[in-house]
């Protein structure tokens, strides 16, 4: 149903109300700390499963030290695989020359870097998602301002997200109304759809002149930007710097697991 | 559509990353100019909006049993406008990647120049508009929204296949992907465009004002949003090709060499000092190496045993940590509560 | 306070919705604008609030005219609740909502935070601060958006339809938090006993024009209301 949409939107919301370490953390620290690990993720060869594994910490720490649950954000990981999976399972089939055996079972190069993509998307999506879940999103749009986003587009930003829910809401009772009357049949007939999105549009319309006339009325112009900000304190440059040099080192050395060799 | 971070290598991804950044701005600016500005914005929030709610609502296609939704980009710009259009589409792109793990932050460069710029920028000034400009009427709109979500979706996708390619994290051929490609969204795309149509129509007919003042006001500035649409394909056709050029040659193996390149680091047969215990620690440590793989020889068996070990452990060891932590904190939390 | 004088106002389409309308807000006065649906009242309130321009008449609030150039003064002394809270509340938090005026009007960060903390408490939703609009009940973002009205210290308070949403508790709420504002109120409202509760004067609209003008015993007359399509 579309309401459960709304619920994932509010779900990651409300976890990032919490108050622990990572939560205090500088919001821009958090967003420079995920773009780095994930710049790091994505440069390493597609056969690379070794040097990725050490990754895998990053992620289920900070979880831990969120107290962010676990199942929650590995359901959002699973919404992005599909294609990843496509592109991996092509891998298997056009990337057959033998790597290694294993007690007689031939491993393909593509077998590797099909597990090698399931690897990159899980930690690239897990990181994804943890930034969000300990950060409100009006900390990620203020440092965003100070990472001298223009003031327009974060504005622009900051209302879709908070029209998306009312939006959807007006469609879900619509979707409902709709259903309660088309003897339960999934989705909206092709013959329906114009007018019914275009009911949802023009009503969008007549909203958005209405917020805009309560934004009129308040007194707004564009480019008014003025906001108050995390400062960077210790924990918070630590934090940034600590991480980053990991990922640093972890690539430079290309430290991959050993614990037998 | 949306691309992943996991199928996008670093250079491709902040390459298309910077294009679309800097599209943006430039649409940014351009608004900021335009009379009305401030009215603007809630129009292109609340349709973005809109565009993100309907993206939720599937329609059945007929005669399938599948759904679909819409994309919204051609319907965007034929409402508000190429450059509100683009703005809005992209806070759309960056919630979902952001909430939805729909496409990634890395990617998202990419997702905003396939389904943005493209449609908004490229589509909507070239074709939509050329067709529809002249006359208005209800199977003109008809005509040049199918004809526009079409080639909007066709573009679109040929640009996942290349940016896909020059990563080089697929080993699909080209030929085999663009085959794969096109024809599926070649049907996306017509029932996009039936869709979009009908709503367009819908809004025309009710509300004939919306459509017919973007649509004018886009003839008096044709001439100068041809020649951004003209600067902004060459100048993406420039990058892409550039990229191509470093990388379509060197194969996918290749793109590491030339990252490393580019950074002034090789990996293995690097001099000094540093790269000397690099090299060291390297060999200590290294257990799955992965170009190992490419070399047959000694220890086939016992290496990818000892890595599949090595590498069930890690994973062990951080679930092992979060759970201490977890442990540790419950237990604070318990004494808190006891005080 | 607030002079209007034959106020008209045409939509492009040729409706009348306000029809050479006079009449005056006083310091004390809470007027409760009644009339059938689509009798102008929201029109008339827009008007007031400067958001739509008006064919033909003046309105005046402390002996200051509503012209182009002034707009803008003229607005920080009107405060419009609207009927639907989710068309004023566009901000990520509360807070931020509540600050969205304020900024406009530049003032510094400190000051805007105890303005918005003061006006908070003054509603009793100071827990409301740093909540996101999109989960409040109807009843809190109600409160939510006047409390950004408020912030910016309006002298005159307009309100379309405040008791729409609100279930009988919340309602309560309302109208002690509106009994509690001193500011003179305009209510445009199809709520007769809130009518009773907080306002002392009655106003009758019908087509645009006051068919009524009186104090509260004008709701009293059943025979009289359905005569105005009450």
């Amino acid at each position: 149903m579309l309401i459960s949409k709304i619920h994932e939107l509010y779900g990651l919301e409300q976890l990032s109300s919490g108050d622990t370490c990572v939560h205090r953390l500088n919001p821009t620290a958090k967003l420079i700390t995920t773009i780095a690990f994930i710049l790091t993720v994505v440069s390493f060869n597609r056969y690379a499963i070794g040097s990725l594994i050490p990754f895998v910490f990053f992620p289920t720490i900070l979880m831990a030290l969120s107290d962010t649950p676990y199942l929650l954000l590995f359901k959002r990981f699973l919404i992005a695989l599909p294609f990843c999976i496509f592109a991996g399972i092509a891998n298997i089939v056009f990337d057959s020359g033998v790597a290694t055996s294993l007690y007689g079972i031939d491993i393909s190069y593509g077998t590797i870097s099909f597990i090698a993509i399931l690897l990159r998307a899980y930690l690239c999506v897990m990181s994804v998602m943890i930034l969000i879940s300990v950060t409100p999103l009006s900390e990620i749009t203020n440092s965003l301002r100070c990472l001298r986003m223009p003031n327009l587009f974060v504005v622009i930003f900051e209302m879709v997200y908070r029209y998306f829910a009312v939006i959807l809401d007006e469609a879900n009772s619509m979707y409902v109304a709709y259903s309660l009357r088309s003897c339960r049949r999934r989705g909206i007939k092709m013959n329906d759809m114009g007018s019914f999105i275009g009911q949802l549009l023009l009503r969008s319309f007549d909203r958005a002149e209405r917020v805009y006339s309560a934004m009129k009325c308040r007194g707004y112009a564009v480019g008014i930007s003025s906001r108050k900000t995390k400062n960077w304190r210790w924990p918070d440059i630590a934090f940034c710097v600590t991480c980053c040099l990991a990922f640093v080192t972890l690539r430079v050395f290309n430290i991959k697991i050993s614990f037998f060799y | 559509m949306h691309m992943a971070d996991a199928l996008l290598s670093p250079a491709v991804g902040t390459t298309m990353c910077a294009i679309s950044a800097s599209i943006n701005v430039l649409a940014v600016n351009k608004i900021k100019r335009e009379e009305l500005c401030e009215k603007k914005i809630p129009i292109m929030a609340v349709l973005g909006a809109f565009v993100f709610a309907t993206q939720m609502i599937n329609f059945a296609i007929p005669g399938t049993g599948s759904s679909g939704h819409i994309g919204g980009g051609i319907l965007l710009a034929a409402l508000i406008g190429a450059f509100p259009a683009l703005l809005s589409i992209s806070a759309v792109l960056i919630i979902q990647c952001l909430f939805f793990a729909d496409g990634g932050l890395l990617a998202i460069g990419c997702n905003i120049f396939n389904l943005g710029v493209i449609p908004c920028l490229v589509v909507y000034p070239l074709v939509f508009r050329s067709l529809v400009c002249k006359s208005t009427t209800t199977g003109r709109i008809t005509f040049a929204t199918i004809a526009s979500a079409v080639i909007a979706l066709q573009l679109g996708a040929f640009c996942v296949v290349l940016e896909t390619l020059f990563s080089g994290i697929t080993s699909l051929p080209f030929a085999t992907f663009t085959l794969l490609m096109q024809p599926i969204h070649l049907a996306i795309g017509i029932v996009e465009g039936i869709v979009t149509a009908a709503i367009l129509c819908f809004v025309y007919k009710f509300r004939p004002e919306i459509l017919e003042s973007t649509i004018q006001r886009a003839t008096i500035n044709k001439s100068i949003q041809t020649k951004w649409t003209l600067v902004i394909l060459a100048c993406a056709t420039l990058l892409l090709g550039g990229i191509a050029s470093l990388f379509v040659s060197s194969a996918p193996d290749g793109l590491e060499w030339a990252i490393w390149k580019t950074t002034g680091v090789t990996e293995l047969e690097a001099n000094g000092k540093v790269s000397e215990v690099a090299t060291a620690i390297q060999d200590s440590t290294t257990i799955m190496p992965d170009y190992n793989f490419r070399e047959p020889g000694e220890g086939k068996a016992g290496k990818p045993l000892a890595g599949l070990l090595g590498g069930t452990m890690t994973l062990f060891l951080a679930g092992a940590c979060a759970y201490t932590i977890s442990a540790i904190k419950k237990r604070g939390r318990k004494k808190q509560t006891a005080c | 306070m607030l002079n209007i004088h034959d106020l008209t106002l045409i939509y492009p389409d040729g409706t009348r919705a306000i029809d050479s309308l006079s009449f005056a807000l006083g310091k004390n006065e809470n007027i409760a604008l009644i009339g059938e649906n689509g009798a102008g009242k929201t029109s008339l309130l827009l008007a007031l609030a400067g958001v739509i321009e008006p064919t033909s008449g003046s309105i005046e609030i402390n002996g200051l005219s509503f012209t182009k150039k002034k707009l803008n003064e003229v607005r920080k002394q009107i405060g419009f609740v609207f009927q639907n809270p989710d068309d004023q509340l566009f901000m990520p938090l509360i807070y931020d909502d509540v600050a969205f005026g304020c900024r406009n009007l530049g003032m510094d960060e400190c000051e805007i935070e105890t303005i918005v903390d003061e006006t908070l408490a003054k509603l009793n939703i100071g827990h409301l601060a740093k909540r996101s609009s999109l989960k409040l009940s109807g009843g809190e973002k109600r409160m939510a958006s006047i409390a950004t009205v408020l912030a910016m210290s309006p002298s005159v308070l307009l309100f379309d339809e405040p008791t729409a949403y609100l279930d009988p508790k919340a309602k309560r709420a309302l109208v002690q938090a509106l009994n509690n504002l001193e500011h003179p109120k305009i209510i445009a409202t199809h709520d007769m006993p809130f009518a009773t509760q907080v306002c002392n004067r009655i106003i009758v609209i019908q087509n645009g024009k006051i068919m009524k003008d009186g104090d509260l015993s004008l709701l009293t007359s059943e025979e009289l209301l359905k005569k105005y399509g009450l």
